[in-house]
């Protein structure tokens, strides 16, 4: 029997609020914004869907809706401009302390951040979106527009790039 | 090299896992989301045909076959399957039962509390209407009395257990509905802890006239002690403090009653330790299933289990405490200080209007669920109502708080302030920040 679409999408949203928050999370260092941006993420998704449109890869479609609200994020925020999303930065990662599983400790878990950080745009992207948001190279180019080829050269170099900085 | 990539590899899992939703934020996050949706929806749901609740005549499920029977047990009201879910495959399991009342008693209780836990599902997903709301509490209705007859059939311990045990899940679902802000369907729930609350009381008072509860009393010892220290288990490595607080208040109050069941047993007052054994579980009870509520582990997977299990570390080992006094002291009984601090403020026998006016810092909301002589006080639409539940014998004053009342009101007041109950200094501050 078929769900309604509207189920089909809370089906979707149990499967991959986790995911949305933490790809967002992880370009706002903020808890708190993070879980605006997810949830406004799949309102986006579900108004767009509401509208008639058809959409073929739901998945793909919130992390680039996700994209999008964090760039406009920063626009409104005006605190920091655009290019310097993908510029280094210092690390100001600051895990919440009671919302989340130490399965890390926090000195792991900066250092890890400090050095993808400080990766140039595209590297730490694809670092973030591989290994932290657990996409797979497949799921980036859809999401990047890139071939999946180009993405998986781009993590094998960002990996060495990290691997150097960590020596 | 390779090494090293799995090493770097490992850590940026292990670092993107560390951030996660908590089911709370999920769930919120869902019901803002589901307000949004709207129900009418545009011509695109033309393509999808939603199935909406119709009678399924027996004959039909027969012929289905029993995949579909099994697959309905997933199934909410509103739900194609949902009528063979209670009208054939729950009446057809509970058959298996048919001359065990023990086991017949445990799965109507069972299938009562599911009627709760569709209500929460229904609720957190915002479809859970007026007409869903009456039908489902009618079916537990339905339930909880056919329970209560055949613990009737059984013994007046297994009636207390009954009784016992669904207040603590209406309490529990109670608290989860006002946290839900689904008003309506809290004070449904409420007028049915109103209800319990006075049959209880009636069998407490069966309970008292009942001879060679010796065995029953020591049973229901081990049952309490075990249950308490479960969920003290449980808690004890939680990562939510706020949470572990909250359900520690209650563990604290239901131990006190273990102890007090024990001082009962060793007084030869079986009647009353069975009481205080039950209060106790009835206490735990409803703080676990709250607590679950606001935590539901399912979704945590298995790999994240087995890093977590690598992760936990053991306490240190404490060194053996010496005893240094002969005799045990008495643990400090918090909420008789609790009580007799208010009493001794506003005079005995005040009613909560008394002391709201005395204690400017009380709120109305303290005073829910608080058991009194003759009734209940129960927050209705912002007021405190008091809810009689039962007749009294003239010369006893109605609408005056229990003992059970005053613990009630200081576990509200804590759990409002996120305070932990662990000593009479606490309660101090505690009547500090209420007056």
């Amino acid at each position: 029997m078929e769900k309604s679409v509207r189920q089909q999408f809370l089906d979707r949203y149990d499967d991959l609020a986790d995911a949305i928050f933490r790809h967002c999370y992880f370009r706002v260092s903020d808890r708190e914004v993070a879980l605006d941006l997810m949830q406004e993420t799949f309102l986006k998704t579900w108004k767009y869907l509401d509208a008639g449109n058809d959409i073929n890869d739901v998945k793909a479609f919130l992390y680039k809706v996700a994209n999008n609200m964090v760039i406009d994020y920063y626009r409104k925020k005006k605190t920091i401009s655009l290019e310097s999303i993908t510029e280094n930065e210092e690390s100001n990662f600051e895990p919440s302390d009671d919302s989340h599983t130490k399965i890390v400790s926090d000195s792991e878990f900066n250092l890890v951040m400090q050095m993808v950080e400080e990766l140039d745009g595209p590297h730490k992207e694809v670092l973030i979106m591989r290994y932290i948001d657990g996409l797979s190279p497949k799921d980036i180019a859809e999401i990047t527009g890139d071939s999946a080829n180009s993405i998986s050269v781009r993590i094998v170099r960002a990996m060495e790039k990290l691997k150097d900085k960590m020596k | 090299m390779e090494d090293q990539f799995s090493k770097i590899e490992e850590l940026l899992k292990k670092t993107g896992k560390s951030v996660r939703l908590s089911w709370l934020e999920k769930r919120k996050a869902k019901k803002f989301l589901t307000s949004q949706m709207g129900v009418n929806s545009s011509s695109y749901f033309q393509k999808t045909v939603i199935f909406k609740y119709v009678a399924v005549p027996l004959a039909i499920v027969l012929l289905i076959g029993g995949g579909v029977v099994e697959a309905s047990m997933k199934t909410l009201p509103g739900d194609f399957l949902y009528p063979v879910k209670t009208n054939v495959t729950e009446p057809v399991k509970g058959l298996v039962y048919i001359g065990k009342p023990e086991k017949k008693l445990a799965y109507v209780t069972t299938l009562a509390k599911r009627r709760l836990e569709e209500m929460v599902k229904l609720g957190t997903e915002s479809q859970l209407d007026s007409k869903t709301q009456e039908n489902l509490l009618a079916k537990f209705d339905k339930h909880r009395k056919k329970a209560k007859n055949i613990a009737e059939d059984i013994s007046v311990g297994r009636e207390i257990a009954l009784e016992s045990d669904l207040e603590s899940v209406l309490r529990a679902h109670q608290r989860i509905f006002s946290d839900l802000d689904q008003q309506d369907a809290k004070e449904k729930i409420q007028n049915r802890v109103a209800i319990v609350v006075k049959e209880r009381s009636q069998v407490e008072t069966k309970l008292s006239l009942a001879s060679g509860l010796q065995k029953e009393a020591t049973e229901k010892e081990k049952e309490a002690s075990l249950v308490v220290s479960g969920l003290e288990g449980k808690i004890k490595n939680a990562q939510n403090e706020r949470l572990s607080k909250q359900a520690q208040i209650q563990i604290g109050l239901a131990n006190q009653a273990v102890l007090n069941g024990k001082k009962d047993i060793e007084a030869g007052s079986y009647a009353e330790a069975i009481s205080s054994f039950e209060k106790a579980k009835r206490l735990t009870n409803e703080a676990d299933i709250v607590y679950e509520y606001a935590l539901a582990p399912k979704d945590v997977p298995e790999e994240e289990i087995a890093l977590l299990a690598e992760k936990t570390e053991l306490p240190p080992e404490e060194e053996p405490v010496v005893a240094t006094l002969l005799v045990e002291e008495e643990p400090e009984n918090i909420y008789e200080y609790f009580q007799e601090s208010l009493e001794r403020a506003a005079g005995p026998g005040a009613t909560p209007d008394i002391y709201l006016n005395i204690f400017s810092s009380l709120e109305v909301s303290d005073f829910d669920g608080i058991v009194a002589n003759g009734g209940i006080y129960q927050l209705v639409n912002g007021e405190i109502l008091f809810v009689e539940t039962q007749d009294l014998d003239d010369g006893i004053r109605k609408v005056e708080i229990e003992s059970e009342g005053y613990e009630r009101l200081l576990i509200n007041i804590a759990t409002r302030l996120g305070v932990e109950l662990s000593s009479k200094e606490v309660v101090d501050s505690i009547l500090g920040s209420i007056r």
